[in-house]
């Protein structure tokens, strides 16, 4: 444990470390869903776009493994958050603004 | 993975996790647990996260009763924080006829120890204040309902259960199972093969393909749910809300997350669409208006698997001895977790469960004995 990846925030919207992803993989955590999953990173406002990659090559490195033998977990739509008020039918957008 | 087990059981959701932590608890430590992908990777990680014991049946307002009783301690019982919190379910009634009809379910609820009770606008506004009044005449409340944390419970299951000695293994597909001459069962997985004693069919929507190897005919079908998350907000929303098939809760974690009925049910893909969206959103911010100014983060779909009567089966096989089932929750057997678990351990180590739950028995398909449930949300 370095006190380097205690300070590096690997996911700022969940504000989560580096330290804390590899304590989950170092607990067993060892594929990118359930590591997300328990780890509790990548699913914040900007859905993983900053931080997957980044923990996937934690994971590739801890692991001893390619980041190829690691899946990428699957980006779920709306890929950019829109307002709830967006879909409601003959609402205008711009009501919420 | 060991070649020979005492009882195998297949899925690694609530259902599967639940039942072998409490076998484990009772003393009966060979046990493995089999998921062809990560834990919690079904219907459990996919689901709403809301506990209930407002149902219209008697049988299911009994286990959910003793259900509800476990979560309020099950952070405590597996060490590990599944944040349960008992939020309360407000479901909103908007016609004469409803509200009629949501008294009878109240009384019938409070005989079997639900005390939950219709309150007026006024109270529900209290209970829930960002809600918009003129979008029901009554609200029908019970504080001990809640919600707790799909991954967290599935984790706090898991690390207990293997604190015990079972062994839980992930990436191992079932794909074969046959009953051997000396009364035991071989599995055949994609890890290689297992000899056990007894077999738990916890497969949620791959229950049916399990049984069928077995040449068990589980009446299901798979119904498509969507369900979407929002941002996370500060704590605002307090109860799960109900309309009609309208849910949505807030999370620990301050998202609020929920679905609807939509018209694509019977659709064999799990695709996210717009029109659920569309739907979702007409629906929810007509009860609560200031969702609209919420954005939505995440969007995803399950499924149920329904049973001609909307309840689960439970319990052994009388044709193969030894097989048992825990499968066609119909669309609440995240909540249903923890009392399945007690009670199909029961049956595998103990031959009967503590509740009687004979009348959830798969023979009663055979013999026309339909349990009757009004209450299936979403
Ligand atoms: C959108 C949605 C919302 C919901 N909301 C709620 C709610 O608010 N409250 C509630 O109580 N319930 C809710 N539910 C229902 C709930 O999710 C399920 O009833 C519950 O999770 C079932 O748990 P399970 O462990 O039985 O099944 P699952 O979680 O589906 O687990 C079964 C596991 O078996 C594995 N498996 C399948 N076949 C095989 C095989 N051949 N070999 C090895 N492994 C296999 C699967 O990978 C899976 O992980 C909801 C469901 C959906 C889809
Ligand atoms: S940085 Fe991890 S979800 Fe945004």
């Amino acid at each position: 444990m370095t006190r380097e990846d205690e300070k590096t925030i690997a996911c700022r919207c969940e504000d989560i470390s580096v330290q804390e992803i590899k304590d989950a993989i170092h607990e067993g955590y060892a594929d990118l869903q359930s590591l997300k999953r328990y780890a509790k990173f990548g699913l914040g406002p900007c859905q993983g776009k900053t931080c997957i990659l980044l923990a996937a090559q934690i994971l590739a490195r801890e692991t001893g493994r390619t980041l190829d033998q690691i899946m990428t977990p699957t980006t779920r739509p709306p890929v950019d958050p829109v307002p709830i008020g967006f879909f409601v039918k003959g609402r205008e957008a711009d009501d919420e603004k | 993975m060991k070649s020979r087990y005492d009882c195998v059981i297949i899925g690694g959701g609530i259902s599967g996790l639940a039942i072998a932590y409490e076998l484990a608890k009772r003393g009966y430590k060979d046990v493995a647990v089999l998921e062809e992908c990560y834990l919690g990777s079904g219907s459990t990680g996919r689901c709403g996260s809301g506990i209930r014991a407002q149902f219209t049946g008697p049988d299911q307002i009994v286990l959910l009763r003793e259900a509800e009783e476990m979560w309020t301690h099950m952070s405590d019982e597996l060490g590990y924080d599944i944040h349960f919190k008992a939020c309360g379910y407000l479901f909103l009634w908007d016609t004469p006829e409803l509200v009629e009809k949501a008294k009878q379910n109240v009384a019938f609820q409070n005989k079997h120890g639900v005390m939950s009770r219709i309150i007026d606008r006024q109270e529900a506004k209290e209970i829930c204040p960002s809600l918009n009044t003129d979008s029901f005449l009554a609200g029908q409340w019970y504080d001990k309902d809640g919600m707790a944390f799909p991954f967290d419970t599935v984790t706090g299951y898991a690390q207990a259960a293997r604190r015990l000695g079972v062994d839980i293994l992930t990436t191992t597909h079932v794909f074969q199972l046959e009953t051997t001459p000396a009364h035991t069962f071989t599995v055949h997985t994609t890890q290689g093969n297992i000899e056990t004693k007894n077999v738990v069919n916890a497969a949620g929507p791959g229950s049916k393909g399990i049984a069928a190897m077995l040449g068990v005919d589980l009446p299901y079908r798979l119904d498509k749910h969507q369900i979407m998350a929002t941002e996370p907000l500060e704590q605002f929303l307090g109860p799960m809300l109900v309309k009609n098939s309208l849910y949505y809760l807030q999370t620990h974690r301050g998202n609020v997350v929920g679905g609807t009925d939509n018209d694509d049910k019977n659709a064999t893909d799990i695709d996210s669409t717009f029109e659920f969206l569309t739907k979702f959103a007409s629906e929810a911010c007509e009860i609560v208006p200031r969702l609209a100014g919420v954005k939505l983060m995440r969007q995803w779909a399950g499924y149920y698997v329904v049973s001609p009567d909307a309840h689960p089966v439970l319990g052994p096989i009388d044709e193969v001895p030894g097989f048992f089932q825990a499968n066609g929750y119909s669309g609440h057997g995240f909540m249903m977790g923890p009392i399945v678990g007690r009670l199909l351990a029961e049956y595998v180590a103990d031959g009967k469960p503590s509740i009687d739950i004979e009348h959830y028995n798969f023979r009663r398909f055979a013999r026309g004995e339909l349990l009757v449930e009004k209450a299936v949300i979403g």
